[in-house]
């Protein structure tokens, strides 16, 4: 798939807690159809920047544009309603309800407004997507943590949207585990939704990433291809602190 | 029409649910018919239907939104002061200011429900606190208020009578409307989208549930049939005074119902009621203590809240379950 047009746009997003700058000025352009990874040391703004992005924080100052259409200052599922899902960093289904009905939940109030059969329809194709499909009336509360991951993603994907952003979905499982999800994201890219990720396991986002930006300290340090951000000295000062004068 | 039914409500269990509320509403509403002098059979079936609505009415907002609700007597009494004043000072028939009622409650839950709504877990349940209390000191001091002689203070005020039968099916009705509501809630998109707030609001919102709006919507239906009831209290009682209309009795009475039927079912508040108005009229007929009620109530609490928290509709349930079982060991289906 070929990336295309910038989709969504920030300029000078900036988010203040109190005398605390999280996200200090951040451009970001992120193309139609790409995977674009985001990743920083703790405390980097990575995930102030993903609530930014999906309206659960208001930015202090600066614009955040989807196709045009400014999001910052709507609520979260006004946002959903533009077309911009999340997950959320710690999973949360909803724990007495099956895979299916969570699902549902996105379906139902997502942006297609589907309802009756083609609902049903669109819930079982999500559930083949995510391969969820033989868990389907499996309670959230009773999947592994990898399911509820996929869980996650599928329940976000049901809203269809055209950006859709994954904070830290491969952290926490095993090389198997992940390597699953890695191809799930590709394959959600590749039926056209536009990528943002978070993530810490390296290999899964230097894999997938066709850019990837570098945050740290609530700025932007770097942005590129994985090749070249894996060779950048700002980024690896950030990661690893001033290579030491030889002696 | 079949737009909202999708397989995850399941028809058959919807038609067999209507049938039911019709059948009790034929029943019920064959009373006074069947027998002129059935009096004290009429004012047992009004006041278990009177219940059963206010506790459908409170599982609305406090079953399938998850919001604990301790003032829903603000709106009970204020349906039935408004049904009540158009009654005896203006020669209003109650029939007619019914559904007025059930508006003018529905809009204050708007002007309640904005700003508290927002409120999570315990804050919310000592806002309504707060909105009872002061609900009932504004009814209380209304014609001091606004130099008028309308509710007569803490005195209250006496109705002229009505024809109570024309009540009896007008509560009927309304207890029809109510579990219809409350079936439309539960099987469709609507509910489901409760259901989601219920269980985490933050996910739902990223769901793409509208959160505050959902929950506005629930505590106006909710308001509407409490306020409705109040309206068919006035019409068939001819006496209202703040202290019993709007006692935080009556609010805990309306919470107390649906939580030992089981909340968020449909049948749930029913047996609630069904309990509560046996418990309220054949206990204390029979040993004349005024506190037994409550503390036959308290325990049942107690014990529920330990051992079955969806209530009587959870035991009844788990009972169907094991009945299943037994009469078919080899059908594996629950």
């Amino acid at each position: 798939m070929s990336v295309g047009e910038p989709i969504l746009i920030g300029r000078g997003v900036t988010r203040r807690f109190g005398g605390l700058v999280a996200v200090n000025a951040v451009d970001l352009d992120i193309r139609e159809g790409e995977i674009f990874g985001l990743i920083g040391p703790n405390g980097a703004g990575k995930t102030t920047l993903f609530r930014l992005l999906s309206g659960v924080y208001r930015p202090s100052a600066g614009s955040i544009a989807l196709r045009g259409q400014e999001i910052g200052g709507r609520t979260a599922h006004a946002v959903v309603a533009m077309g911009i899902a999340t997950t959320h960093q710690i999973v949360r289904p909803f724990p007495a309800m099956s895979v299916e009905k969570n699902i549902l939940v996105g379906v139902l109030y997502g942006r297609q407004h589907l309802r009756g059969h083609s609902a049903d329809a669109e819930v079982d194709r999500i559930l083949e997507l995510t391969e969820l499909a033989p868990h389907r009336a499996t309670l959230g509360r009773s999947l592994t943590l990898a399911r509820r991951k996929r869980l996650e993603v599928a329940r976000a994907l049901a809203t269809r949207p055209d950006v859709l952003l994954l904070d830290e979905v491969a952290a926490g499982l095993n090389p198997t585990e992940s390597a699953r999800i890695v191809d799930l994201i590709r394959r959600i890219r590749d039926s056209g939704v536009t990528i943002v990720m978070v993530e810490h396991v390296m290999k899964a986002i230097m894999s997938l990433s066709d850019r990837i930006m570098v945050m740290d300290l609530g700025r932007r340090i770097a942005l590129g291809p994985p090749a070249d951000i894996a060779k950048d000295t700002a980024v690896i000062t950030a990661y690893l602190g001033e290579r030491p004068v030889a002696s | 029409m079949t737009a909202w039914f999708s397989r995850y409500s399941k028809r058959t269990v919807v038609i067999g649910q209507v049938v039911i509320v019709l059948a009790i509403a034929v029943a019920i509403a064959l009373i006074p018919i069947l027998d002129e002098r059935s009096f004290n059979l009429q004012r047992i079936t009004f006041f278990l239907l009177w219940y059963a609505i206010l506790a459908s009415a409170w599982n609305m907002i406090g079953g399938y939104a998850g919001q604990t609700s301790f003032g829903h007597a603000a709106f009970l009494g204020l349906g039935a002061y408004v049904t009540g004043i158009l009654w005896s000072q203006f020669k209003i028939d109650p029939l007619l200011t019914l559904p007025l009622a059930g508006i003018v409650g529905a809009l204050y839950a708007v002007g309640v429900g904005v700003p508290t709504l927002r409120l999570r877990g315990p804050y919310f349940a000592i806002a309504t606190i707060g909105v009872g209390e002061a609900t009932r000191l504004f009814f209380v001091n209304f014609d001091d208020i606004f130099g008028v002689t309308l509710t007569k203070g803490v005195t209250g005020i006496s109705l002229p009578s009505y024809d109570p039968v024309v009540v009896h099916y007008a509560t009927v009705v309304a207890f029809v409307l109510v579990m219809f509501t409350t079936m439309w809630i539960r099987a469709g998109r609507f509910g489901l989208g409760l259901f989601a707030i219920n269980m985490d609001r933050d996910a739902a919102e990223t769901a793409g549930v509208p959160t505050a709006r959902l929950q506005v919507f629930a505590l106006m239906a909710s308001a509407f049939f409490a306020a409705l009831a109040g309206g068919l209290y006035a019409a068939r009682q001819q006496f209202l005074d703040p202290a019993s209309m709007f006692g935080f009795d009556k609010s805990i009475a309306l919470v107390l119902m649906p939580v030992v039927g089981g909340l968020g079912t449909v049948w749930g508040p029913v047996f609630g009621a069904v309990l509560y108005s046996f418990v309220q009229d054949q206990i204390t007929s029979i040993v004349h203590n005024p506190y037994l009620p409550s503390l036959i109530y308290g325990v049942l609490l107690i014990v529920i809240v330990m051992f079955e928290p969806l209530g009587i509709a959870g035991v009844l349930g788990r009972g169907r379950k094991y009945a299943r079982a037994l009469l078919m060991p080899k059908d594996g289906e629950p």
